[in-house]
C-alpha cells in the first residue's frame, strides 16, 4: 500500500481544511439563531437581575447599559454573521474507512477518525432539535467525543449505519 | 455466583501464606518496633496516636494474605482465565487467552524460597483491565503462560536456591538482543537520576530510623565532624546506596526475542521480573535522551505498548547505550531499517545546545518571577511558589513549542519528536492512530493532534508539521486495518 502526499485518489480523506461531501441540515442556521438568541436572552436576563441587587444606583445603571450593549452586539454579530459562517463552513464525509469533519472559518478545525476506531455513534435530539426535526451525532472515540450537527434525521441514520456496518465487517 | 466454566476452580497454593509473611516480615517487624517506640517512648511525637496509622497497616499485612488465599479461586477454561476474588462482593474476572498482550512474572526473594511467582496478565487497557494472580506454582505458571502464548521457557529444577531461581527465571534461548553490563547499569543509574531517587529514599529511611531511636545524636557525638564533611558523607552515601540498589534491582537485565514474535525483558538479582510483550501489543518504540545522555552520545530505547507507556521497570529495552549500538539493535530486533531519521543518526550537538538553552531560559524565567514577587515584599513561601509556578506553566508550553510530527511517504509509521530539555522520539505505527486533527487560523496551519492509546488515551500535539504529511497520515489511518486489540483480529504491520 502506498501513501499519497499530493493528489489523493478517491476513497482517501480530503486534504485537511477542504470541504467534505455533506453539509448540515437546511434549517441548521435557523436552529443556531434560535438557540443563540435564547441563550443570549437568558444570560442577559440573569445578569440584569443580578445587577438589581447592587446597592449603588449609579453602578446599577452603568452595568445594565453594559449588559444591554453586549447583548445587542452579540446578537448583531452572532446571528446574522457568525452562525451563517459556521453553517457555511461546516462539512463532513463519512465512509466505511474514515469520518472527516471540518468546521470553522477563522479558526478552522479538521478531524479525521478511522471508522474502525470509533467505539460508538450517538444520535442525540433535545427539545429544540425536535422542534426543527433535526438531530446531533456524536462519535465516541478513545479520547474525546466529536460532535456534529444539527443534521437531518435521515443523514444521521446513514452515518450510523455506515459506521456500524464498517465495524461489523470481518478483519481484512 | 456460579462459574460459567467447565474447569474446576483452584485456590492459590497454601505456601503462598508463609511466603507472603516472610516477604512482608521486614515491614511487620519495623512497624511493631516503631509502634513500641511510639508507645513506650513518651518524648517521641505523636506517641501512642501513631497506632492510628500503624494499626491498620499491620492489620493489612497480617490479614491480606489469608484473605486472598481464602477467597481467591482460579479456573482455566479452554477460552478464558477466570479469577474470582472478594468475600462480600464477589468479583469474577474472565480474560480470554487470546486477549492477553503482556505477561509480567515476578518472583520476590521470599517467593523464590517456595518456588512461587506473582503473575500479572494485561490486555489493551488501563490498570483495571489487568488480572493479578497473587501466587502461582510452577505448574500453574507454565499452564497459564503457555495458554496465553507467552511461555517464558523457564527450566524446572528441584529445590532451587535463590541464585538458581534467578537463573531459571530467564527465558530460554530465543534470540538474545541485549544483556546489560555493570558499567551500562551504573551509567544508566546516574543519567536517569535513579541513584538520587532510590539512594535518597533509602538514606531518608535510615535517617528517620536513627532519629527515632535517638542514634543520630549519639552518632554526632562519636564522630564530631564539621557540617561540610557530614554533607559530603551523606551525599556520597546516597550515591553509593543508589548505585548499589539499582544494580541489585536491575541486575542480569536481558532482552530476548522469542518465538511467536514476542519480546521478553527480564532482570533482577534477589527479586526477579520477567515481562513478555507480544507483537500485537507493541504499537511503537520510544527513543529518548536527556542532556547528559546527549553529551555522552547515548540513547535509551523502550517499547510503547497498548497497556503501558512507562519505561524503567516495564517497557525499557535498552538502558543508555551508544547510539550506534542502539541503531544496530533496532535493526536486529525488528528486522527492518527504520526509514525515519532517528535520534541514533544524529550526534545531538544541536539538540544538546537547544536543551541547555531551554533549561537556562526556564530557570531564568522562574528566578525573574520570584525576584518580582520578592520586590513586592511577598512572604518567602509565596516567592518560591511563584517561581515554581512559572516553571511549571512554562515547561509544558515549551514542550508543545518544540514538538514536531513527521510522516514519511510510503511508510506505515508516524514519528513524534520533542526536542526539549529531554529529546524524545516516538515512532508510532499508523495502525495505532485513532484520530488525526489539525487547527488553522486564517488558513495558516497552527498545530496537529495525533491520538493513540498506550495504557491510557494519549494526544500528541505538534506545532511543526507538514500539511501534506498530515494528509498522508489521515489516508494511512483510513486505509490501514487498526492494530489488533486482541489476537482474535488480524494483526497489523510491525511498528518498525
Amino acid at each position: 500500500m502506498t501513501v499519497h502526499t499530493s493528489n489523493p485518489p478517491s476513497g482517501y480523506p480530503p486534504a485537511h481544511g477542504t470541504r467534505g461531501d455533506c453539509v448540515l441540515a437546511p434549517r441548521a442556521l435557523t436552529y443556531l439563531n434560535v438557540r443563540e438568541g435564547a441563550t443570549t436572552a437568558l444570560v442577559t436576563t440573569v445578569l440584569a437581575v443580578a445587577v438589581c441587587f447592587l446597592p449603588d444606583p449609579a453602578w446599577r445603571t452603568v452595568l445594565w447599559v453594559i449588559v444591554g450593549v453586549l447583548a445587542v452586539v452579540s446578537l448583531l454579530i452572532e446571528l446574522p454573521w457568525l452562525n451563517r459562517k459556521q453553517v457555511e463552513n461546516t462539512s463532513y464525509t463519512v465512509t466505511e474507512d474514515y469520518v472527516y469533519i471540518t468546521r470553522g472559518w477563522l479558526w478552522r478545525r479538521t478531524t479525521v477518525i478511522a471508522t474502525a476506531q470509533i467505539l460508538n455513534v450517538e444520535v442525540v435530539q433535545g427539545p429544540l432539535l425536535r422542534v426543527f426535526d433535526a438531530v446531533s451525532v456524536r462519535f465516541t472515540c478513545i479520547s474525546e467525543v466529536e460532535g456534529l450537527g444539527p443534521l437531518e434525521t435521515d443523514a444521521a441514520e446513514r452515518i450510523r449505519a455506515t459506521v456500524l456496518h464498517a465495524q461489523s465487517e470481518p478483519a481484512r | 455466583m456460579t462459574l460459567s466454566t467447565d474447569a474446576v476452580p483452584r485456590r492459590l497454593p497454601l505456601r503462598y501464606l508463609p511466603a507472603s509473611y516472610v516477604e512482608s516480615s521486614p515491614k511487620l517487624v519495623g512497624s511493631f518496633v516503631a509502634g513500641a517506640v511510639y508507645l513506650f517512648g513518651p518524648s517521641v511525637w505523636p506517641g501512642a496516636w501513631a497506632w492510628l496509622a500503624l494499626g491498620p497497616l499491620i492489620a493489612v499485612l497480617v490479614f491480606e494474605p489469608v484473605w486472598r488465599w481464602t477467597f481467591t479461586r482460579v479456573a482455566l477454561t479452554p477460552e478464558h482465565l477466570v479469577v474470582t476474588t472478594g468475600a462480600f462482593t464477589r468479583r469474577q474476572q474472565s480474560l480470554a487467552w487470546a486477549d492477553i498482550g503482556t505477561v509480567d512474572s515476578r518472583q520476590s526473594w521470599a517467593f523464590a524460597r517456595w518456588n512461587l511467582r506473582v503473575l500479572t496478565l494485561s490486555q489493551a487497557g488501563d490498570e483495571r483491565t489487568k488480572v493479578h494472580l497473587w501466587a502461582v506454582d510452577e505448574d500453574l505458571h507454565g499452564e497459564v503462560t503457555a495458554r496465553a502464548g507467552h511461555a517464558l521457557g523457564t527450566v524446572r529444577a528441584a529445590a532451587p536456591t535463590v541464585e538458581e531461581a534467578s537463573i531459571q527465571e530467564r527465558p530460554a534461548p530465543g534470540t538474545l538482543l541485549y544483556r546489560v553490563r555493570l558499567t551500562h547499569l551504573l551509567l544508566a543509574s546516574v543519567v536517569y537520576g535513579q541513584f538520587a531517587l532510590i539512594g535518597g529514599g533509602a538514606a531518608l529511611a535510615v535517617s528517620e530510623t536513627l532519629g527515632m531511636f535517638g542514634a543520630d545524636a549519639a552518632l554526632a557525638r562519636w564522630l564530631p565532624l564539621s557540617p561540610l564533611v557530614w554533607a559530603v558523607a551523606i551525599a556520597v552515601s546516597i550515591i553509593a546506596l543508589g548505585l548499589v540498589l539499582t544494580v541489585v534491582r536491575y541486575a542480569s537485565f536481558e532482552v530476548r526475542r522469542m518465538s511467536g514474535d514476542r519480546i521478553v525483558i527480564s532482570y533482577g538479582l534477589f527479586s526477579t521480573h520477567t515481562r513478555s510483550v507480544s507483537r500485537a501489543t507493541t504499537i511503537g518504540i520510544v527513543l529518548q535522551r536527556n542532556i547528559v545522555e546527549t553529551l555522552l552520545g547515548r540513547v535509551r530505547l523502550s517499547l510503547l505498548t497498548t497497556d503501558s507507556a512507562a519505561q524503567l521497570g516495564t517497557n525499557l529495552l535498552l538502558p543508555s547505550l551508544p547510539r550506534r549500538v542502539v541503531e544496530r539493535l533496532l535493526h536486529e530486533a525488528f528486522d527492518e531499517a527504520p526509514s525515519t531519521r532517528l535520534l541514533t543518526g544524529d550526534r545531538g550537538a544541536r539538540a544538546g545546545g537547544t536543551g541547555v538553552a531551554l533549561l537556562a531560559g526556564l530557570i531564568v524565567a522562574a528566578v525573574l518571577a520570584g525576584w518580582v514577587a520578592a520586590g513586592m515584599e511577598w512572604p518567602p513561601l509565596l516567592v518560591l511558589s511563584t517561581g515554581a509556578g512559572v516553571f511549571a506553566i512554562a515547561w509544558p508550553a515549551t514542550v508543545v513549542l518544540c514538538s514536531r510530527l513527521r510522516v514519511d511517504a510510503g511508510s506505515d509509521r508516524a514519528t513524534l519528536l520533542v526536542s526539549h530539555v529531554v529529546q524524545r522520539q516516538t515512532v508510532l505505527s499508523t495502525a495505532a492512530v485513532h484520530i488525526v486533527g489539525t487547527s488553522r487560523v486564517a488558513g495558516y496551519p497552527l498545530f496537529a493532534d495525533v491520538c493513540f492509546y498506550a495504557g491510557m488515551p494519549r494526544t500528541f500535539r505538534a506545532l511543526r508539521f507538514s500539511s501534506a504529511e498530515v494528509d498522508a497520515l489521515s489516508a494511512r489511518i483510513a486505509a490501514t486495518v487498526p492494530l489488533a486489540r486482541t489476537h482474535r483480529r488480524a494483526s497489523a504491520p510491525a511498528p518498525t
